[in-house]
């Protein structure tokens, strides 16, 4: 399915600080990376994308999309679960059917290399680990959007290509759109956003 | 609640800061104090009732004789019942507050024929049975303690007045019905010294008045102790009045007095204990209600702060899709396990300690106690959940986010 997040003349203030003038512009699917320097707004937009600010001007039209998932740049997991406890709380939020949760556990954790954490608590996991189970979590939905804030900041180099190889794989064919101050070295055609002064320009 | 949120609810419980647990811990102690006090209070009131409230000695005022005007101590008359009425309904003392028992005596003369013992004859009007509990007083019987025959013949001496003094040459016989009678705790025993060559018996009236009309030589036309024909005579030995409410005794004794009549009275002897007994009661009840108050704000404030630095947590529910009632339900289920649990070792020990103080005649004082207990804590409990937890859940996630970082 293809999806589009059109922005068209788009106008933020928080505490009558503008964020955003006029903002216009059109996404389809493919992986963004959203640039630019630090409190210019970046995750305000995210923000405005998934729907948490309601107060703005202007149209944000989200079209051929049944679920947008959003990964918080704070990490929202249960730090003294574990990591199966952590993905039942997110199952359970939209499923009842308890046994079909094993089959989807087992296929989460193959696909995002936690096999063998199944019951470590989250305090415990390494950075990468747990940027792995957010990945996860989000995977739950099974999301036509994905939006990422700042997911390779706290990781080393090495890590932070492992890690957007996972985004590749599970969503190479849908419209992800990933905060990040670093270059992601890739093969795969990454279109760069940067936002400058309230206008969003591809590069 | 479906199995799913349960088991969430379960995996959140975990979470539980020590914060919360001391503060918890701290609420229990508290409430146990509460408990012990309103019991031990409870069994304090009993010894009091049993002392004081219960007792009838306590609310019996003697009045035994009355000063005249130039300082004599005078005999009551039978003419003193009714004027002491009179004193009371003057000063707005209703007739439902107390009774009056009249108590006459012929102390001397008398003695037993076959044991040839004196005997002091009392007869006792004593309509409220204030004075002698659970026994009728018949006619022509006469009552003692420690007398095993059925009958008994008085020698009762025929008074004569001559030249101002009394004399008596002839006696005469008089065969009445005995039974023995129990007055271990009656006002009319409390002060008597007993003697070994002296009986104490008791009659009704009626009995009394025949002893009585013998030894004087009255004739038929005297029917009751009050016949005008009976002023001049010293027939009554001393006045019982029964106040019903102990903290009246007080009041009551000093009218009586300031009316010039001497009384005797078992709480003459403290301060106004009466006074004290009430002012001990609000205190008690006032502690507690402070108590109880600064208990529980207590536990809400830690309650609040305990939620406070949930709002993560919340915060996650929300962004993994949970509803605003999902996350309620969820906390709400752990809250009231909290609350199951204090209630549980509240009431086991309430009612151990309840049972070991008060017994099981005050089995529905201990469940008042306990239900006071559970109610308190079901009204911290819906404040809690309907009130604190009801504000943090609306949130929004960024609030909740944010929120917590700053409160953290």
């Amino acid at each position: 399915m293809n999806s589009e997040i059109i922005i068209s003349n788009l106008c933020f203030k928080i505490k009558n600080k503008i964020i955003f003038h006029d903002l216009n512009i059109k996404l389809n699917n493919g992986i963004y990376v959203l640039q630019g320097k630090s409190g210019i707004g970046k995750t305000t937009l995210l923000n405005l994308i998934s729907g948490l600010y309601g107060d703005y001007k202007g149209n944000i039209i989200i079209a051929g999309c049944n679920k947008l998932s959003y990964m918080f740049q704070d990490e929202m997991l249960f730090s003294n679960l574990t990591v199966k406890e952590n993905l039942f709380i997110k199952y359970c939020a939209q499923n009842t059917d308890k046994s079909v949760f094993t089959t989807i556990l087992e296929k989460l954790l193959y696909k995002y290399d936690l096999g063998d954490l199944t019951d470590e608590k989250i305090k415990y996991l390494s950075g990468g680990e747990r940027q792995r189970l957010q990945l996860a979590v989000l995977s739950i939905d099974e999301p036509d959007i994905i939006l990422l804030d700042e997911p390779f900041s706290k990781l080393d180099y090495e890590t932070r290509n492992k890690t957007f190889n996972y985004i590749l794989k599970e969503w190479s064919d849908k419209m992800v759109i990933i905060v990040s101050h670093d270059t992601i070295s890739t093969d795969y055609n990454i279109k760069y956003l940067h936002m400058e002064e309230g206008k969003l320009h591809e590069l | 609640m479906n199995y799913n949120l349960h088991q969430v609810s379960k995996y959140l419980e975990k979470k539980s800061s020590s914060y919360l647990k001391v503060s918890i811990f701290i609420f229990i102690c508290t409430l146990i104090s509460l408990s012990s006090v309103l019991i031990i209070n409870r069994n304090q009131q009993n010894q009091n009732d049993k002392n004081f409230n219960s007792n009838k000695n306590v609310h019996i005022i003697r009045i035994t004789s009355k000063m005249s005007d130039n300082t004599d101590l005078q005999q009551l008359t039978i003419k003193d019942p009714d004027y002491i009425k009179s004193i009371f309904t003057h000063n707005n003392i209703p007739e439902e507050k107390y009774s009056l028992s009249t108590v006459y005596a012929i102390k001397f003369g008398i003695t037993d024929y076959e044991t040839n013992e004196a005997l002091e004859i009392y007869g006792v009007t004593d309509e409220n049975k204030n004075i002698i509990e659970n026994i009728k007083l018949l006619d022509d019987t006469l009552y003692m303690e420690d007398y095993d025959n059925s009958s008994i013949t008085l020698d009762i001496p025929v008074l004569t007045i001559e030249d101002g003094g009394i004399s008596s040459s002839k006696s005469q016989k008089l065969r009445m019905d005995c039974k023995e009678i129990e007055l271990k705790d009656s006002p009319l025993t409390l002060y008597k010294v007993s003697h070994k060559n002296l009986k104490y018996a008791y009659a009704n009236e009626s009995a009394f008045l025949k002893i009585f009309k013998i030894m004087n030589g009255l004739s038929n036309d005297v029917t009751s102790l009050n016949s005008p024909d009976l002023e001049n005579y010293s027939v009554i030995d001393e006045l019982y009045l029964f106040v019903n409410n102990i903290y009246d005794v007080d009041l009551i004794a000093n009218l009586l007095e300031k009316n010039s009549y001497q009384v005797i009275y078992s709480l003459s002897a403290f301060n106004s204990l009466g006074n004290s007994l009430k002012s001990s009661s609000i205190l008690l009840v006032v502690i507690t209600v402070v108590m109880v108050l600064l208990t529980s704000l207590h536990l809400i404030l830690s309650f609040n702060s305990f939620l406070k630095l949930q709002q993560k947590d919340m915060g996650i529910l929300k962004f993994y899709g949970y509803s605003d009632y999902q996350i309620k339900q969820i906390y709400s289920y752990n809250i009231r396990n909290v609350f199951i649990r204090l209630n549980i070792v509240l009431s086991l020990f309430s009612l151990t300690l309840g049972f070991i103080l008060l017994g099981l005649k005050e089995f529905i004082s201990i469940l008042s106690i306990v239900l006071v207990l559970v109610l308190i804590m079901k009204g911290i409990e819906i404040i809690i959940t309907s009130l604190i937890l009801k504000r943090i859940v609306s949130k929004d996630i960024i609030s909740l986010v944010k929120t917590s970082k700053e409160f953290e």
